[in-house]
């Protein structure tokens, strides 16, 4: 009898767990996000989607977190850590996706296309069907489109514009032949007559592929390792049936370790390399964020020091809809940001194209993703002389930080040819302006190999040719390698993420305006801050000094300030104040 | 002929009507009253709307008919100062319309009640204060504008009378960079005297 009463007890409690389970679980509809309903809705449910899967959790098996994170991760990978002064070499990040999550799903799609640990996820194509019934596991936390997206990049051009080799290109040990111009203009030949030439540095380039690798500008490289994201095999060169084209990926390696003396030197010829094949280029520059976040776990987990990425995401295209507007570019919305933040707080340098979508009115911007990100160094492009190209994209971004950082070449810039092994191209593009200032960091990490990827990022755009008034066309400048490889770092740093808002303040007859400024505390700093001193400088004439509007404690992250008028621009920056009145370098933000 | 053409002339022959219509009726008393019109103003502008929102005004005036249906009005017009927080930072704030009116007045006796028809013009003064030290501009103008209303008076005792008027002041303004429309319609009901014959 009591048996009986307690069976009933115990299936009465079943009951009741499975209703409580099964009422507060999300509806499968809550969990797939309206812009891919949507698209479900539109193309019916037996069509196919890409598609992220995030997981709700990745912890359940202890042994996992214990033990399988090392076996992914290169050595190289946590000496890094090591370098950026990591208390804990492993983070809940480094964890591996639930295996058994990943083998439900895989039960249910067609195809696993990518796990991200970074992002607890994993990218599938599957039927609209399927994608619902995967939305109501309990383990499920959101199912989300995979961003498809193009990218425009000027032509290449026939070799009819070279620059012509001044007479002080003899005065370098190396001859540059028309490479000389590019890696001049950002005072590179200096650090390779001193032997330097990015030895020891891992590069990992995200692009589109890799062909052409015998050229006889290339053949001297050390390259580690290669994975095509988009096939799934570790061939960057073209193949037939294969969808990309290589092409892209062959003339941005020529740019940052071509070597061939008389013709090609690359800023960092010496660095080693690791290739990722991240685009899928088959028509137009049809780009898919998820493999540019395969990619970069990848970086990390081989350990590379730096990503140079030419690429980037902005327009979304498949059917018409439009996903990402200039609004989501604050640095922490795309996947391929988030994505590019985690791999930055693992301690890799990335450097992303600015994008060639030329001019934008502010408070707009025509970035693209990741350049948007605080963590990443966007580079802009500039010609011979030291302009603006006019396809350079501008910021700032969504969230009112100066882009792009830096500026370098990217208007007929030489490179590799990617079918004939002994020819070169002009090419344009931001695409080439990243890996020159990838080449000028790979040679200032090797000078300072003790720098964290953030005092790289600083010293570059402190010692860039506008660093003392950055604007959103510019950014902090054309970068000096030679000045940013000797700068002496102080101790003190300049607070992270200096934003700067302005907003209308609408009085019915007329507008004034407010400018509301933020800041985040820079981590380095520890609680060596006693208040940070924000200065302005009116833009209205040249020349004026900057003044100091306030000091704040360093409990304070923001400052507004009343009664602007329209046409009342400034250059504000920040600076860290530490107990003994040292005073960091500064940062800046203007809208 | 067009309709255009044809509706141009309805309009003429409706303006020679109600003229002459005066001149052609039974003579009546000409008369000068004070009076006290109290009622409610719109405010047209949506923003400034949103903020002070309409109110109520009041406006005293006295009028003179030297001849049977036509005459003048002069009429201030007060009331209208509204407090409300505005801008981002919901600052105190204080908006003040008043003016002086001159109308030129026609009217037509209907038994014991006298609708009446109003054009005229106006000297509105608008001002608004913000209790702000970062505020760099002062609202304090004046704007000449038109004026028109009509409404029936109704006679009671020994010259008394009570009235129910509707009038539309146009205000547009823009003191600094916004254009404004501080215009709108008034409702008013009042009470006068006729103290003349």
């Amino acid at each position: 009898m009591n048996q009986r009463r307690s069976f009933k007890r115990f299936y009465l409690l079943l009951f009741l767990l499975v209703l409580l389970i099964a009422t507060a679980a999300p509806q499968k509809d809550e969990k797939i996000t309206p812009r891919l309903l949507n698209v479900i809705k539109e193309r019916g449910s037996h069509g196919s989607y890409k598609a992220w899967i995030y997981f709700r959790d990745k912890d359940l098996y202890s042994h996992q977190r214990s033990k399988e994170p090392e076996k992914d991760l290169h050595l190289r990978s946590l000496e890094r850590r090591l370098r950026h002064g990591f208390t804990s070499l492993m983070d809940e990040h480094d964890l591996p996706v639930h295996k058994p999550y990943i083998e439900i799903v895989r039960q249910f799609v067609t195809k696993v296309r990518h796990t991200s640990r970074w992002l607890n996820a994993v990218s599938v194509e599957a039927k609209g069907l399927e994608l619902e019934r995967i939305a109501k596991f309990h383990f499920v936390q959101k199912v989300d489109k995979v961003l498809v997206f193009t990218y425009r990049e000027p032509a290449p051009k026939f070799l009819a514009q070279l620059d012509v080799v001044p007479l002080e290109a003899k005065a370098h040990i190396l001859d540059y032949g028309p490479s000389f111009n590019q890696n001049d203009q950002l005072n590179v030949p200096l650090l390779h007559d001193m032997g330097y030439s990015g030895k020891g540095i891992l590069i990992c380039m995200l692009d589109s592929g890799f062909n052409n690798l015998t050229h006889q500008a290339l053949d001297h490289l050390d390259i580690i390792a290669t994975w095509d994201f988009v096939n799934g095999d570790p061939n960057v060169f073209d193949e037939n049936g294969q969808m990309g084209n290589g092409n892209h990926g062959t003339r941005t390696l020529g740019t940052i370790a071509g070597f061939e003396p008389g013709e090609l030197v690359g800023p960092a010829f010496g660095a080693s390399f690791i290739l990722g094949k991240t685009e899928n280029t088959d028509w137009e520059r049809h780009i898919e964020e998820d493999h540019w976040i395969a990619g970069a776990e990848w970086a990390d987990s081989m350990g590379a020091d730096i990503i140079s990425s030419s690429l980037g995401y902005r327009d979304q295209f498949t059917h018409g809809e439009s996903d990402y507007f200039w609004e989501n570019l604050d640095g922490k919305t795309t996947v391929v940001a988030k994505g590019a933040n985690i791999a930055a707080s693992r301690g890799i340098l990335i450097i992303n194209s600015a994008g060639n979508e030329g001019l934008s009115s502010p408070p707009e911007n025509t970035l693209v993703s990741p350049s948007d990100s605080p963590r990443v160094l966007a580079a802009g492009a500039v010609n011979s002389q030291g302009d603006r190209v006019n396809f350079s994209s501008t910021g700032p971004t969504a969230d009112g930080r100066i882009k792009p950082d830096v500026m370098a070449r990217g208007l007929d810039v030489y490179t590799a040819n990617p079918d004939d092994p002994e020819q070169y191209d002009l090419v344009d593009g931001t695409s080439f302006s990243c890996p020159l200032t990838a080449g000028v960091a790979a040679l200032i990490l090797e000078i300072n190999p003790s720098w964290t990827n953030e005092d790289v990022m600083d010293v570059m755009k402190l010692t860039a040719s506008r660093s003392d008034s950055p604007d959103n066309l510019f950014g902090w400048g054309i970068l000096d390698a030679y000045e940013a490889a000797f700068y002496v770092l102080k101790d003190l740093h300049a607070p992270n993420d200096f934003a700067i808002k302005r907003l209308e303040n609408h009085y019915g007859f007329f507008i004034q305006y407010v400018d509301q400024l933020s800041w985040a505390s820079n981590p380095k700093n520890g609680n060596r801050v006693q208040s940070y001193r924000i200065y302005a400088k009116k833009l209205d004439i040249q020349g004026r000094p900057f003044e100091l509007i306030a000091e704040v404690d360093n409990e304070t992250h923001s400052l507004i300030r009343r009664g602007l008028l329209g046409d009342e621009t400034f250059l504000y920056k920040i600076t860290s104040v530490s107990h003994t009145g040292e005073e960091s370098d500064p940062q800046y933000a203007r809208q | 002929m067009d309709n255009r053409q044809g509706k141009i002339l309805l309009k003429k022959v409706w303006i020679f009507i109600l003229l002459v219509m005066p001149l052609t009726q039974p003579n009546h008393a000409s008369d000068i009253a004070l009076g006290f019109h109290l009622g409610y103003r719109q405010v047209k502008d949506p923003d400034l709307k949103e903020i002070y929102g309409d109110g109520f005004v009041f406006s005293p005036y006295v009028s003179y008919f030297p001849l049977p249906h036509y005459g003048i009005d002069l009429s201030y017009e007060g009331g209208y100062k509204k407090d409300a927080p505005i801008g981002l930072f919901d600052e105190d704030s204080t908006l003040s319309v008043s003016g002086i009116q001159f109308c030129g007045v026609i009217r037509y006796p209907v038994w014991k009640i006298l609708p009446y028809f109003k054009f005229g013009i106006g000297y509105f003064s608008y001002k608004q204060d913000i209790q702000s030290e970062f505020v760099r501009f002062k609202v304090d103008h004046h704007k000449w504008t038109t004026i028109v209303g009509g409404g029936l008076r109704v006679e009671l005792y020994k010259g008394l009378f009570l009235t129910a008027e509707v009038r539309y002041v146009p205000l547009k303004v823009q003191p600094f960079d916004i254009p404004v429309d501080l215009g709108g319609l008034r409702f008013l009901a009042g009470i006068g005297f006729r103290i003349s014959p």
